[in-house]
């Protein structure tokens, strides 16, 4: 489990997060909505360590990662996603992924000067995998060798997305994977995010589009002003009267 | 006389190309402007003197020896000095790197001495001759230098784990680091690369333009100029850039008079910055988280 308790943060005289309780099982969707300045963004900084929390704690499957450095997250089983895209622009598309398996690959740096016959089987299987997960995210195979920063939009969001199940996470941090996708891509997208948590992974998933979380979410966390302000399934959340004042009211007036 | 100025426009312009890829591989990674960088040229250059001159050391083991103490310098300079800053600082981080700077003067200055020393070439022997071109031996292993080192770079930038790594890290830092590429050591492996390439331009310089502890900054200057005109940050960009420094001064001196020579270049630097101030090559800057 993903559990963020008690977590606080302030910004000068902002308070950002105040008293964040969150739980994510694994193999399961968990939703997180809020309007606009709800703090969903800075509570997934705190979570992926990019920044620091004032108070509580954030475990992932029970051990503490609350001061770890960011680098050192995705060793813990936590990846994420950015809203917007953080590509690696430069790099061909099945390279992008292959950065992902960086933290399994064991060779020393002199090996790697030396392209010795492990580093090359070490290669192998990253591009493998990769490949794989291409497929898995549905990268037509005519992509793989073009500059990832020349590809459409929607097929960049799931070259991040592969990118960070390369990494094998226990948890998937997705900020606002729909952002910018039509209609159908998004519930192609919910496909997608329901197979993954079928193979086992925990995703989160921070989202403006209410229809793609209520959809594919077994738990849905509702945040305004800095604080969950109620928790429950898709249908428990969509009837919570302070939800609809907060949140659903304002769109569906 | 017009081939001879090109030879050696290219000459110069193949050390500030080397000078300039130490710029461009440290911003690249670590986001820094690395005014130090001109000072591990020095050390480079004032090192493989004092062995041979004064420490009478064997040609092929100085060589070796000076570089490898650049690349301490280097790494040093980064452990000590600017591994605990805060890294969205870059004024704090670039005050720094002067102040390094006028200490590895003020050291080398110390410990080494302050005399002009003019080392051996590389190779002793008659400048090769192409028609009517003489071509010193020293310019060879220059140019030479530049291109094998250029190209070792490249490879390791393109094949290896290592460089793949110090890329995404250029490319975008923050998705490097949720890959779990330590951003720190991303660093020193910059500066590593920093001190042994600028290590050598200073090794390869020093017979033909002498050495002396205040050679730095001038070497920096015009490192830096190149790395802008090609284009900060793109490792191409500083082998162009270079050779257009090179060129160009080369060109003014030789027609004009050796006195423009600075402003000349310096001038093309202005224009640069004006109206294209990503350089020759560069895009424009990368975005932000």
């Amino acid at each position: 489990m993903l559990a963020i308790r008690h977590v606080s943060k302030r910004f000068g005289g902002l308070r950002a997060l105040r008293d964040v309780n969150i739980e994510a099982e694994r193999s399961c969707v968990t939703g997180l909505i809020g309007p606009n300045g709800a703090g969903k963004s800075t509570l997934m900084n705190v979570i992926s360590g990019f920044i620091g929390a004032d108070e509580g704690s954030v475990t992932v499957d029970e051990a503490e990662t609350i001061g770890l450095p960011p680098h050192r997250m995705c060793a813990s089983g936590v990846v994420r996603t950015f809203q917007n895209l953080q590509m690696f622009s430069d790099m061909s598309t099945v390279e992008v992924v292959v950065m992902g398996r960086t933290r399994h690959r064991r060779a020393s740096l002199a090996a790697n000067l030396l392209m010795t016959p492990a580093v090359r089987h070490e290669e192998r299987d990253a591009f493998l995998a990769a490949q794989d997960l291409l497929v898995r995210m549905d990268v037509p195979e005519s992509f793989w060798l073009r500059r990832a920063g020349d590809l459409p939009y929607g097929f960049q969001r799931r070259v991040e997305i592969a990118r960070a199940l390369a990494t094998e996470p226990a948890y998937l941090l997705l900020d606002e994977p729909a952002a910018g996708l039509n209609d159908k891509e998004s519930s192609a997208l919910g496909e997608t995010l329901r197979k993954i948590a079928d193979g086992g992974i925990g995703v989160v998933l921070i989202e403006h589009d209410i229809d793609l979380v209520m959809n594919v979410s077994a738990r849905v966390f509702v945040m305004d002003a800095g604080t969950v302000i109620a928790s429950g399934t898709p249908s428990e959340v969509r009837s919570n009267p302070d939800v609809v004042a907060a949140y659903l009211g304002e769109e569906h007036d | 006389m017009f081939q001879q100025v090109v030879i050696s426009g290219i000459t110069v312009g193949a050390i500030y190309a080397l000078i300039a890829i130490g710029f461009t591989i440290v911003f690249s990674t670590v986001r820094v402007v690395n005014f130090a960088h001109g000072e591990f040229v020095m050390v480079g250059g004032l090192l493989y003197a004092w062995l041979t001159i004064v420490q009478q050391i064997p040609l092929a083991l100085a060589i070796p020896l000076a570089i490898a103490a650049c690349v301490v310098v280097a790494w040093l300079s980064y452990e000590l000095c600017l591994a605990g800053m805060n890294k969205d600082n870059h004024i704090a981080q670039v005050m720094v790197t002067l102040g390094l700077g006028v200490t590895i003067k003020g050291l080398a200055q110390v410990f080494i001495g302050k005399d002009t020393q003019f080392p051996p070439s590389f190779s002793s022997g008659s400048p090769l001759m192409l028609g009517s071109m003489s071509i010193s031996q020293q310019s060879i292993w220059i140019v030479g230098s530049l291109a094998v080192l250029l190209g070792l770079l490249w490879a390791v930038m393109q094949k290896t784990r290592i460089g793949k790594g110090m890329r995404a890290v250029a490319i975008n830092h923050y998705a490097a680091v949720l890959m779990g590429i330590s951003p720190k050591r991303a660093a020193i492996i910059a500066f590593v690369f920093a001190g042994l390439i600028g290590g050598a331009a200073g090794a390869l310089l020093s017979p033909v333009a002498s050495a002396h502890y205040d050679n730095g900054m001038f070497l920096g200057i015009k490192g830096f100029a190149a790395a802008i005109l090609g284009g900060l940050g793109h490792p191409i960009g500083a082998l162009v850039g270079g050779l257009i420094l090179g060129l160009v001064e080369s060109l003014t001196a030789g027609y004009l008079s050796s006195a423009y020579k600075d402003a000349v270049s310096l001038v093309l630097l202005l224009a640069i910055l004006l109206f294209r101030p990503q350089g020759l090559l560069g895009r424009a800057l990368p975005n932000k988280l």
